[in-house]
């Protein structure tokens, strides 16, 4: 038997009804969604994913960003996620800057911003830049980062960038593919550039595209287009690129965006596939991290941070998206019992040529751009400076429930000649910030003389929240916060003094106790549930909050380097736990709720 | 001091959490592009294929599963000269594979996966289990215009149980394949589908092209650059050319005998009975000199100093091209020319004659 | 597969249309719907433009070898082409192929409109075969070098034209649909992709992902309604004729609008060929850090311009000049005859200039530069402005 391949299409033409076109590109911003009969021609669908293409495209496309050295040569592109001007592209887009760390950003609106280059991920192939803004009120646009573990095969992707630097108006071009693999790992060059769990497209990304952002069909970046395959044609589209995914990237973003060489973790062992062991340790540095927290020649690999481990490359794949320091969380079986270890992950050094110059820290010039950018109509400043230091005070009225918290939030900053030194939040429903010290050793000794602790309203409610924690993470690393009448515990968390919670630090079932590990703090969220802080025993960073089910004895584990699913709190609101054989309710209202 | 701060912390995680809740993500129908059910299909049902290469010629490639006990087609290339070729599925299973059959004038072989699985690695647990194959004795509609979905192992990308890489295009057109492979010839000169977004990679030759539904329509050959445009092709062989080179390779397996290759190179072109000038430099055009008294020409109308155009639908730019043209007609078939005389443009139909 | 939620409309302004609209959104569909009816439109397309589409044949011509040929044709034969300068050299490995192209009708009166690529092995005879088969001979008017568009004209009348898109009214994001007959066949082949930009190449071209090549170049790349949004043409911010083909089906594909068309094929229809516009100069390639000026061909446009060695070009057009790319992006665009604005800077002080750019035919050698130029010694400054 054979079979045949028609090709001659009029044979095989659907018989469809073909209602009026309505002429909707000619038409911008309405929907063609109007039909006289009220009934959906075919063609509807199509116009109807035409114009939201269209319109999607229209709102993400002004954040893209040209990448130009200083002499406007052309480099690559790169993508704001902020309004204060922050933006990623890739190391090696910038690795010509490096010296100045200088160079333009070109919009899309044709206009030329001086770039700086913050923190810079050698080993991944990242960097962090900001826009310097024309005036204080400026806000760039910007574009949200989205949950790149939600990409599956065969999902719409957009390429926006400036492949071989066509653009002459900064105009970003765009391509649109599908998602054509993922998890993907792909070799570095000598242990520099290596893309590790990263997203395949077969949209169009070509030389120029570098560093430019991947998009779903929702407008939120997945991915920083950074490679291509190419065949022996030359350097062109051959439909492989290949985006580093935006879970990866924004582990990284609070050292890249305090302009810090970020280094990635590693776990000095190594796993392998075997026949009927599934994937086991077999080696395991003695003075490395893994062995420190108690994992062992021999101990069988169930899952990382969650992910259940199947393969080997999985595994290898997994930890190239970890920076230094990071926990992971290592679930392992031996002698058939399942057991759990914190490993805290050593630097890689990343090799370079030439060393990076030395990283700068936030200055003043950047919380003033927080400020700003958060500043809007109902906002009011006031900003009382002596010859020593600067205090600035910022209200504000929220009036678009989308745009935060749905209330007043008090924004103050003590700075110390050019460094923000301290850094306080408070809203009017209660929840309030404290005040952060920068990491800058210096800046904090000597603004230890100058500055007096900021006091807010002392009479006011206060009480943390985590989205505020989450905003100082992400400005720059916490390392102490102090507010009247609360304690730190570390990690930027704040507790009411006198409050006695349950307090310990895990062993490893081993015995061992690991001191790269972390401590423990637990809260009792209703008589079956409990949700436990983590903070890291050294740095006292708020590592995870985890919260379990004493009934089936499940954990979940929300790491707070997710800075914007923190930040999607919105009040008033209910929450539902869903724990195996329990459901727990709870209403967030305005109102701090009494307990 | 108070006693409410605690509590607030913790809601946020409470939301952070619900939001992980899957329906919400399955619910977003945007974001997959509408090629669900082409990859469900598709990915079970193409290997990973490992064997010889050398320089440019890499050693990997793919391969479509045909039957569920293991027949494999796959490009006639230097990968299945290996001693041992290996068979990635995509569960990870690794399986050898034997060369059942090889078609020198397609470019196409037939493997057949063996049982027994490779040595070193781990039997899959369902190794008596059927193959996920597709069925080639069907009919399945392929038109310009539709949208397909290709799946193989271009450059390697997917290793042991990954998926392999996927690429989305339409069918460009059906055409005649006229290519070269670097200085020679391409043997296949039947039908392919081009498609317009579909490369041919190093290891893509063999992957499987299907539709929408997620049947098969074509596999991609081997890297080819067009004699008409002289870029690289974007091609696959249709459905129908495999399944033919799949039953004559199960009947010369059967020990019936093949039937005979058709070797243009050797065999003297048919002649119509024109003779071109040799009047040029470089490139001579194919001006007519001289037409053969009673030859297929001449009773056709082929007069003294046209000049060809084209031959059967190809440009002729040249007298060498007009050899070569000549080269491929089959004995009998007849010959399309197109000539300019003076302004005019003349269509002519030379009817060869029999044996 | 049916388990998508109704997909909800934004109703606000026909209140009336209510209830039918409410009984659409309840409609369900397929994943794959949206591709299926995608499908059937892009045959619509190729099915609605045949009849406009014409086959380009070429008889004769050759592949330019090392340098374009295409601007030998008033070239001395005794000036060795190794000598002179400002000479276009390919640029590019890609060959020519001599097989088919694809052109659109232009006009009823049997103008045609394709790309100049199609003509670059200078072929000796073309043949335009028109959508009812018609095969006929055609005389190249003349061609636009710069913008890659040409004009052929047969013995026809009362041909059908196609309609053509308004480029005002094309958005970024839209689907692109481009035909072309370069793989022969009666049918065109089908390449989609989306509108990736416009105001490309000075504002000459959409720029679309949809993959363009020799199989289409000359063709038309259609709206989802059959509408011409421009002529596929090889592009690239470098002159040269085959700037931009090494880009073919790379995913970056220029197609020039109807108004771009129509103010070139005025000209065209004249038999005036726009080609590259030349400057005739060299440059320093020690100045580093600016673009100065080496050696002035004479005679030049420059040297009719009295601009002197040593001098910074700063500005070209509209656009600030900091290294040699720039000036090169600023005027590739710009044919010979064309004036440029040039901001130039002599002993620190910036003035203007407008010089009309010359083929490069017209340019005569590189005059030998006896000393080093001193960009101290005082130059007379003419009556320009600043």
């Amino acid at each position: 038997m054979k079979s045949h391949i028609p090709v001659d299409r009029r044979n095989h033409r659907k018989c469809r009804r073909r209602s009026e076109r309505f002429l909707l590109l000619a038409l911008p911003g309405v929907i063609s969604a109007i039909q006289p009969l009220g009934e959906a021609s075919p063609d509807d669908l199509v116009q109807q994913t035409e114009a939201r293409r269209i319109r999607m495209i229209e709102r993400v496309s002004p954040a893209v960003v040209c990448v130009l050295d200083q002499k406007l040569r052309g480099g690559g592109s790169g993508v704001l996620i902020d309004p204060g001007g922050y933006g990623l592209t890739n190391f090696h887009v910038v690795a010509g800057m490096m010296e100045g760390r200088t160079g333009w950003g070109g919009l899309g609106n044709g206009e030329r911003y001086v770039m700086e280059i913050l923190g810079v991920d050698v080993t991944g192939d990242v960097a962090m830049f900001r826009l310097i803004p024309p005036d204080e009120d400026f806000a760039f646009p910007f574009v949200p980062l989205a949950d790149s573990d939600q990409v599956r095969l065969g999902d719409t992707a957009v390429a926006m960038g400036n492949p071989f630097n066509i653009s002459e108006d900064y105009s970003p071009s765009i391509s649109v593919g599908i998602v054509t693999g993922t998890h993907r790992y792909q070799w570095g060059v000598r242990g520099n550039l290596t893309y590790t769990n990263c997203i395949q497209v077969d949209a169009a990304i070509n030389p120029g595209n570098s560093g430019g952002p991947l998009f779903n069909a929702q407008g939120e970046v997945i991915g920083i287009n950074g490679r291509i395959s190419v065949n022996t044609r030359g350097r062109f589209n051959v439909g492989f690129g290949y985006a580093i995914s935006a879970n990866q990237i924004r582990r990284f973003i609070p050292a890249l965006r305090a302009g810090r060489l970020t280094r990635h973790g590693t776990w000095h062992a190594r796993v392998d596939a075997l026949e009927d062991k599934g994937v086991v340790f077999v080696e395991i540095l003695k003075s490395g991290p893994s062995y420190e927290a108690g994992l062992r020649v021999g101990d069988r690999l169930m899952a990382l941070d969650g992910v259940p481990i199947s393969t080997a490359n999985q595994v290898v794949s997994l930890l190239g998206t970890y920076p230094q320091n990071w926990p992971i969380v290592t679930e392992v079986q031996r002698d058939g019992r399942e057991y759990e270890f914190v490993v805290r992950l050593d630097p890689v050094e990343p090799r370079m040529r030439r060393p990076v110059p030395q990283p700068r820290i936030v200055n003043r010039r950047e919380v003033h751009r927080v400020f700003s950018a958060y500043q809007n109509a109902n906002d009011t400043v006031d900003s009382p400076t002596t010859p020593d230091h600067a205090v600035w005070y910022v209200q504000r009225q929220h009036d678009d429930p989308e745009a935060g918290m749905g209330n007043t939030e008090h924004f103050a900053a003590l700075w110390y000649e050019d460094q923000p030194v301290r850094m306080a939040r408070s809203y009017a429903d209660g929840s309030s910030g404290g005040i952060i010290e920068y990491d800058d050793k210096k800046a904090v000794q000597r603004a230890g003389d100058a500055a007096e602790p900021f006091d807010l309203d002392p009479e006011q409610t206060l009480t943390l929240n985590a989205l505020y924690i989450a905003f100082f993470r992400w400005l720059a690393p916490v390392e102490q916060l102090e507010l009247g009448g609360l304690t730190h515990i570390g990690g930027g968390v704040l507790i009411p003094a006198g409050a006695e919670p349950t307090k310990h630090i895990p062993r490893s079932p081993s015995g061992y106790l690991s001191p790269r590990t972390l401590e423990v703090i637990e809260y009792e969220l209703s008589d079956e549930a409990k949700a436990r802080f983590a903070f890291d025993i050294e740095t006292h960073e708020l590592v995870r909050i985890i919260v379990r089910d004493e009934v089936s004895g499940t954990d979940v584990s929300i790491y707070l380097s997710d800075y914007r699913k923190l930040g999607e709190l919105k009040r008033p609101c209910t929450i539902d736990v869903y724990g195996t054989g329990y459901h727990y309710r709870d209403t967030l209202s305005h109102e701090a709720p009494e307990r | 001091m108070m006693r409410a701060s605690y509590s607030l912390m913790v809601l946020p995680v409470l939301i952070a959490m619900t939001a992980n809740v899957p329906a919400t993500h399955a619910q977003d129908r945007d974001s997959n592009a509408g090629f669900q059910r082409a990859i469900d299909s598709v990915m079970p049902r193409v290997v990973k294929l490992y064997g010889l290469g050398a320089g440019k010629q890499k050693g990997y490639g793919t391969g479509i599963i045909v039957s569920d006990d293991g027949d494999v087609l796959t490009v006639f290339s230097l990968l299945i000269d290996a001693r041992h070729i290996r068979a990635v599925l995509a569960d990870g299973t690794i399986h050898q594979a034997e060369v059942i059959h090889r078609d020198r004038q397609r470019q196409l072989a037939l493997l057949r996966l063996t049982r027994p699985t490779a040595p070193g690695t781990s039997p899959a647990p369902n190794a008596l289990d059927p193959f996920p194959s597709f069925d080639l004795d069907r009919d399945v509609n392929a038109a310009v215009g539709d949208w397909v979905l290709a799946a193989g192992n271009a450059f390697k990308v997917a290793d042991g149980a990954e998926p392999v890489s996927i690429a989305h295009g339409i069918i460009s057109t059906r055409t005649r394949l006229d290519a070269r492979r670097r200085l020679k010839d391409f043997p296949y000169r039947g039908d392919v589908l081009i498609f317009d977004g579909i490369t041919s990679n190093p290891g893509a030759p063999g992957s499987a092209v299907v539709n929408l539904d997620g049947e098969l329509v074509g596999m991609i050959g081997r890297v080819v650059t067009s004699n008409q445009t002289y870029t690289h092709l974007n091609y696959a062989l249709p459905r129908d050319v495999l399944d033919e080179f799949y039953l004559e390779s199960l009947a010369a397996e059967q020990g019936e005998p093949t039937p005979p290759e058709t070797t243009d190179q050797s065999e003297t072109p048919l002649d119509p009975g024109i003779r071109l000038s040799r009047v040029g430099y470089q490139r001579i055009l194919p001006f007519v000199e001289r037409v053969k008294f009673g030859s297929p020409a001449q009773r056709a109308g082929v007069r003294k100093d046209d000049l060809i155009l084209s031959l059967n639908g190809r440009n002729i730019p040249d007298a060498d091209e007009y050899k070569r043209r000549l080269s491929y007609l089959e004995p009998g078939e007849s010959i399309d020319l197109v000539v300019q005389r003076g302004r005019a443009i003349v269509s002519l139909r030379i009817e060869m004659d029999e044996k | 597969m049916t388990h998508n939620s109704p997909r909800l409309f934004i109703i606000g302004l026909l209140a009336a249309c209510a209830m039918p609209l409410a009984s659409m959104a309840e409609q369900d569909h397929s994943p794959d719907q949206l591709l299926r009816e995608k499908q059937e439109m892009f045959r619509d397309v190729a099915e609605k433009m045949r009849p406009f589409l014409v086959r380009i044949d070429t008889v004769g011509g050759s592949q330019p070898r090392g340098f374009l040929s295409t601007e030998d044709d008033e070239e001395s034969p005794q000036q060795p082409r190794s000598q002179n300068p400002f000479r276009e050299t390919v640029g590019s490995s890609f060959t020519i192929a001599d097989g088919a192209t694809t052109g659109i009708v232009y006009s009823p009166d049997g103008f045609i409109i394709t790309s100049s690529f199609n003509f670059i092995r200078e072929p000796v005879v073309i043949s335009v075969t028109l959508g009812d088969d018609r095969r006929l001979v055609a005389k190249l008017v003349a061609r636009d070098q710069v913008r890659k568009i040409a004009l052929l004209k047969v013995d026809a009348d009362s041909l059908a034209v196609p309609e053509w898109v308004d480029r005002t009214s094309v958005r970024i994001g839209q689907s692109a649909v481009a035909l072309g007959l370069g793989f022969g066949g009666e049918h065109p082949s089908l390449s989609v992709g989306i509108i990736s930009a416009r105001n490309r190449m000075h504002g000459n071209a959409f720029q679309t992902d949809a993959r363009l090549s020799p199989a289409n170049y000359g063709g038309p790349v259609c709206d989802l309604h059959g509408r011409v949004i421009g002529i596929a043409v090889p592009m690239a911010q470098r002159p040269g004729e085959l700037a931009g083909i090494d880009m073919y089906d790379s995913g970056v594909g220029f197609a020039v609008p109807k108004d771009r068309v129509d103010e070139i094929v005025s000209v065209l229809q004249t038999g005036r060929s726009f080609y590259r516009g030349w400057l005739g100069i060299q440059i320093n390639p020690r100045a580093r850090d600016a673009v100065v000026i080496g050696n002035i061909a004479d005679p030049s446009p420059m040297r009719a311009a009295g601009v002197l060695p040593g001098d910074k070009v700063i500005g070209a057009e509209d656009r600030e000049i900091r290294h040699f790319g720039h000036l090169v992006q600023a005027i590739y665009m710009i044919p010979a005859g064309e004036p440029v604005y040039l901001l130039l800077e002599r002993n620190e002080r910036q003035f203007g200039k407008v010089v009309t750019l010359a083929r490069n035919t017209e340019l005569g050698d590189l005059p030998d530069l006896e000393e080093p130029f001193d960009p101290s010694t005082p130059t007379p400054q003419e009556g320009e402005e600043e």
